[in-house]
């Protein structure tokens, strides 16, 4: 863990010392490429005047509630997947169809159904979510081997019980991998519908944020909202998700 | 007590599975009765059926023909009336510890509240001698451990008969040897009735009161044998040496060439 400190900070230093050298040499106008400076000085004065807050909030906040939305889904199909074979061929159909489709591809039709607000942006999250989740817990229960099901039954389970207490800790590292690609899809539909309509309520979200910076020419202010994507990424990706980990595939040694 | 019928019943069974090319009959007209605190075992070489038999008797199979009855009830499915103890050191749940795995199965058959399961997890756990390895994850213990979890997570839910298959034969032999002797103490304290699938004819006699030889090919039951001699047994114990020549006759290892 702390190597993986080591080496990240390293690269961190590098790619900074290299920017900050293309922006310092004045090739490029100021105006494109800008010094760090002045980008740490629209990242703290974003936060300073609680705008970049806000919209990260939000962001996180619709793509959470999205992520619930498509979690809940996800197991409600993938269990009755297990249960019925029928309805498992009609969910792999489903996933096929569904998953090459990119989910910002949807959202004018999202627009027509749930008109300007939150109700397209959950819309798209939960699309560009749901089928890589379901995809991962299908194979994570089919993957599951046949002794774990067979010690379920021995002891007098069934039906979605067997599924949700012996089922679903067997296929967790899959589920748990299907959760961390969800966030990440989640992130890009999030970003790219929030710039296509970001007004949606009061506050705009990152997306939102960025798009209207650039509008504004602030282009210290764009990098400094994406570099609150990258921390959040990264803090999700290594606290988070980190933590899960720790607590259960690794305790339990299901890592392979 | 007066003995009205043997407490399962196996009569004319065979089991016929769906091959590739053509069915493949794994089990032919096999049939025998258990009595209440018998330690049966089956004997047989590998690919005989015996294991195939064993998963009939648990209901893990559909039979072909024939029926099974346990205290005159038909077997339909897979029940804690029949707990089975797997050869793989796989069939710990990873996700839950020593005392969660003993615990879980009495949970869902509501064998009593929290405190009450947690006693009897307890009890049966420290019957295995694993107390001091309560919290820990089935990954943190060895092989032997891990089937003395297992035994103990079967034993605790009081079936009426307790199916091991193989449970000690990817064992070290020394692993194997003391786990036998476990194995008879708890069968003689507890007086329970066990079928044990074996294809160490060492280990059928060690172990068993009865043992039943299988043949393969069609695989069935060819001859019941009484096993009566004293405990504990070894090797070289008297008259172990003659069971060992009649059971490799029975086994007729020729045949399979």
């Amino acid at each position: 863990m702390k190597e993986i400190f080591k080496k990240r900070l390293m690269f961190i230093l590098l790619l900074t010392a290299l920017w900050e050298t293309v922006a310092r040499s004045g090739l490029i106008k100021p105006q494109l490429f800008p010094s760090l400076v002045s980008i740490w000085q629209a990242f703290t004065a974003g936060m300073a005047n609680g705008e970049l807050v806000r919209n990260a909030v939000f962001s996180l906040y619709l793509i959470i509630l999205g992520l619930v939305i498509a979690m809940f889904l996800a197991v409600v199909c993938s269990t009755f997947s297990m249960l019925s074979r029928t309805f498992g061929n009609l969910v792999d159909t489903a996933v096929a169809v569904m998953d090459p489709l990119p989910a910002i591809a949807l959202l004018p039709v999202a627009l027509v159904w749930f008109g300007i607000g939150q109700g397209p942006i959950i819309f798209v999250i939960v699309h560009a979510t749901l089928w890589p989740m379901i995809l991962n817990a299908v194979t994570g229960f089919k993957a599951v081997p046949p002794i774990y099901r067979e010690v379920g039954e021995n002891i007098g389970l069934s039906g979605p019980r067997l599924v949700l207490s012996i089922m679903a800790p067997a296929a967790f590292p899959y589920l748990l991998s299907g959760l961390k690609i969800g966030w990440s899809r989640a992130w890009r539909a999030l970003i790219a519908a929030e710039m296509i309509f970001g007004t949606a309520g009061a506050h705009g979200g990152l997306g939102w944020y960025i798009y209207k910076q650039r509008y504004l020419m602030d282009i210290s202010g764009v990098f400094a909202a994406l570099i609150v994507i990258i921390i959040l990424g990264v803090l999700v990706e290594d606290l988070v998700f980190g933590f899960i980990e720790k607590k259960t595939i690794k305790r339990w040694g299901m890592t392979s | 007590m007066i003995k009205i019928a043997g407490l399962l019943y196996v009569n004319k069974i065979s089991k016929i599975f769906n091959g590739h090319q053509q069915p493949v009959t794994a089990l032919e007209d096999v049939s025998f009765e258990l009595d209440e605190g018998e330690l049966f075992c089956i004997l047989g070489p590998s690919g005989c059926g015996k294991s195939t038999l064993l998963r009939c008797i648990a209901g893990f199979e559909k039979l072909t023909s024939g029926e099974i009855m346990v205290e005159g009830q038909p077997v339909q499915k897979p029940g804690p009336d029949r707990t089975m103890v797997f050869q793989g050191f796989d069939q710990l749940l990873p996700w839950k510890t020593v005392l969660e795995n003993v615990e879980f199965p009495l949970r869902v058959k509501g064998a009593g509240d929290r405190a009450e399961i947690r006693e009897i997890a307890g009890q049966y756990i420290s019957l295995v001698g694993l107390t001091a390895f309560m919290h820990s994850y089935p990954h943190e213990l060895s092989g032997g451990m891990k089937q003395r979890v297992a035994i103990a997570r079967a034993l605790a839910l009081r079936p009426r008969v307790l199916l091991m298959d193989e449970p000690f034969a990817s064992l070290d032999a020394q692993t194997r040897t003391a786990l036998q002797g476990e194995l008879i103490t708890i069968w003689e304290k507890f007086k329970i009735t066990i079928i044990f699938i074996t294809h160490n004819i060492q280990e059928a006699i060690i172990l068993g009161s009865r043992i039943g030889v299988m043949s393969s090919q069609p695989g069935t039951i060819r001859e019941i044998v009484p096993n009566h001699l004293g405990r504990p047994r070894f090797v070289g114990y008297p008259g172990f040496d003659e069971m060992w020549a009649e059971l490799h006759a029975l086994l007729d290892f020729n045949r399979l060439g």
